[in-house]
């Protein structure tokens, strides 16, 4: 039963047996190391040999949808003619707003998604205590700098490549730091991957968005913010006071230019439909 | 009979809305199964037009993505196979070009790290070699699960089989690619040992059945 394990299906206490088992058992440790290699060769290779563009759709593939969809509209629209007899008619284009909108609905569907991935959690491929550790495991692997956000009142416990998009991301799972003894620690998400290319364009400073999860009392929310090339995603399921607090320190600690610190207010998508 | 002009419009602009925002993963899903970037631009170009064609047949609030994923695997499956392997040959020739692009590339990095890249190198071309020799069943769920890192209920809704049998075929391809891999790996250490006969895959419900009875 390591494969839905390794596949994220498990549920936590699942989840939990399985690792309890690992403890004990160097054979099914082997196992899973050997999956997860062959797991990550899988993804490099298909990363590398098939497109030197990349593997965005490309502008000529959602320039030939758009006209095939104008082309169907319109015989759409001549079919309906015929049908009632009608002679002529002006057709209806739509509105400048149009690309807004619907970088909006790619932007709706990727913070759906990340919620998606940080919920369904799939064993760390590398586990270590500190964000330099990790952005020394990712760099050996990936052709663009990674560098982790620092939080003030949690740490990172490992990481993992992921995907987002249809594109291989970079996972980082953080741990609070509680003050106090009595209090659980609290899992938080970060994604990250470079911000060039992507459609939709990520604001610099930190934007909250609220996620519904259906079906289950959780709710998330998702940080969005760039730094020069970089996208972070964050997902948690703390509230907004803690996070921007996270992230004031976090800037607090850098030494690069410093970014607007004001956070646009939670814009609320719920309810939202998570597919499990 | 009242008629609504504009009706083709707001069906169109729900289409966009709610399937180009998928477009990049269904390219990226395209390029594996294609492997070439004119025949996978193709390829989602023909999902999206007949997705937009069924359009009325999706049902709103379901998901989306795996609807559109639906509709890619049957498209690649009823037109694509035979042509791709119509042109294997003239693939064969730009593979050749692709992998001295990576042999140089790798010649830099296999300096500052010998052991490491020598073993990417090798995967790398091999890992293609093995899941092209896949069976189509096998080769979808394994680049719909670890590539696409859709669920088993997504792909079991995609590939309109039980999730049951899409766990079987998940394992039986990765076995089926470890195999060929150990075979290509032989006597270069890559691999470790497989000493344990490996179990046959268990049902996830009967999984949870048997712990809970204890």
């Amino acid at each position: 039963m390591l494969y839905p394990y390794l596949d994220g299906e498990f549920q936590p206490e699942e989840r939990h047996d399985v690792e309890s088992h690992l403890e004990g058992c160097s054979a099914c440790v082997a196992r899973v190391d050997e999956e997860m290699q062959l797991r990550q060769a899988l993804r490099r290779a298909a990363k590398h040999t098939v497109s030197s563009q990349g593997t965005r759709a490309p502008a000529s593939l959602r320039a030939g949808i758009q006209s095939g969809l104008h082309r169907e509209q319109r015989r759409a629209q001549v079919s309906q003619w015929l049908r009632a007899g009608a002679v002529a008619l002006v057709v209806v284009t739509v509105g400048g707003g149009w690309m807004t909108y619907q970088s909006g609905q790619a932007q709706r569907a990727s913070i759906l998604e990340a919620v998606q991935r940080h919920t369904r959690q799939r064993p760390l491929e590398f586990v270590a205590g500190t964000p330099e550790q990790i952005e020394a495991w990712f760099n050996d692997k990936v052709e663009h700098r990674i560098t982790l956000p620092r939080l003030q009142q949690a740490r990172p416990v490992g990481a993992r490549f992921s995907t987002l998009n249809g594109q291989e991301v970079v996972y980082v799972s953080y741990e609070t730091q509680p003050r106090l003894t009595n209090e659980a620690k609290r899992n938080i998400g970060v994604f990250v991957y470079p911000a060039t290319g992507r459609r939709v364009t990520v604001e610099e400073a930190p934007t909250v968005q609220n996620v519904a999860v259906e079906d289950s009392s959780q709710a998330y929310n998702v940080v969005t913010w760039r730094d020069q090339d970089i996208t972070y995603e964050l997902v948690t399921d703390l509230d907004d006071a803690a996070i921007l607090q996270m992230l004031r320190d976090q800037e607090h600690r850098s030494n690069g230019t410093p970014r607007p610190a004001q956070v646009k207010p939670a814009v609320s998508v719920q309810p939202v439909s998570l597919q499990p | 009979m009242m008629l609504d002009f504009r009706q083709p419009n707001r069906t169109k602009q729900e289409f966009e809305e709610l399937a180009l925002a998928h477009l990049d993963p269904l390219y990226s899903a395209a390029l594996r199964l294609t492997k070439n970037e004119r025949d996978a631009e193709d390829l989602v170009q023909d999902t999206c037009m007949r997705a937009y064609r069924f359009f009325d047949k999706f049902e709103r609030g379901t998901n989306i993505k795996a609807w559109l994923f639906k509709i890619l695997t049957n498209t690649f499956i009823n037109r694509y196979r035979r042509k791709v392997k119509e042109r294997t040959v003239v693939e064969g020739v730009e593979r050749e070009a692709v992998h001295e692009r990576f042999v140089s590339r790798d010649a830099t990095d296999f300096a500052a790290n010998p052991e490491q890249y020598f073993f990417d190198r090798l995967l790398s071309d091999d890992v293609l070699r093995a899941i092209d020799s896949l069976p189509i069943d096998f080769r979808l769920v394994v680049i719909l699960a670890d590539l696409q890192e859709f669920s088993y209920k997504e792909i079991a809704e995609i590939l309109e089989c039980p999730v049951g049998t899409v766990m079987s075929r998940l394992f039986r391809g990765r076995k089926l690619l470890q195999k060929t891999l150990r075979e290509y790996a032989q006597g270069q250490g890559v691999f470790r040992h497989d000493g344990d006969p490996v179990p046959a895959p268990a049902d996830l419900e009967e999984y949870r059945r048997r712990k809970k009875a204890g």
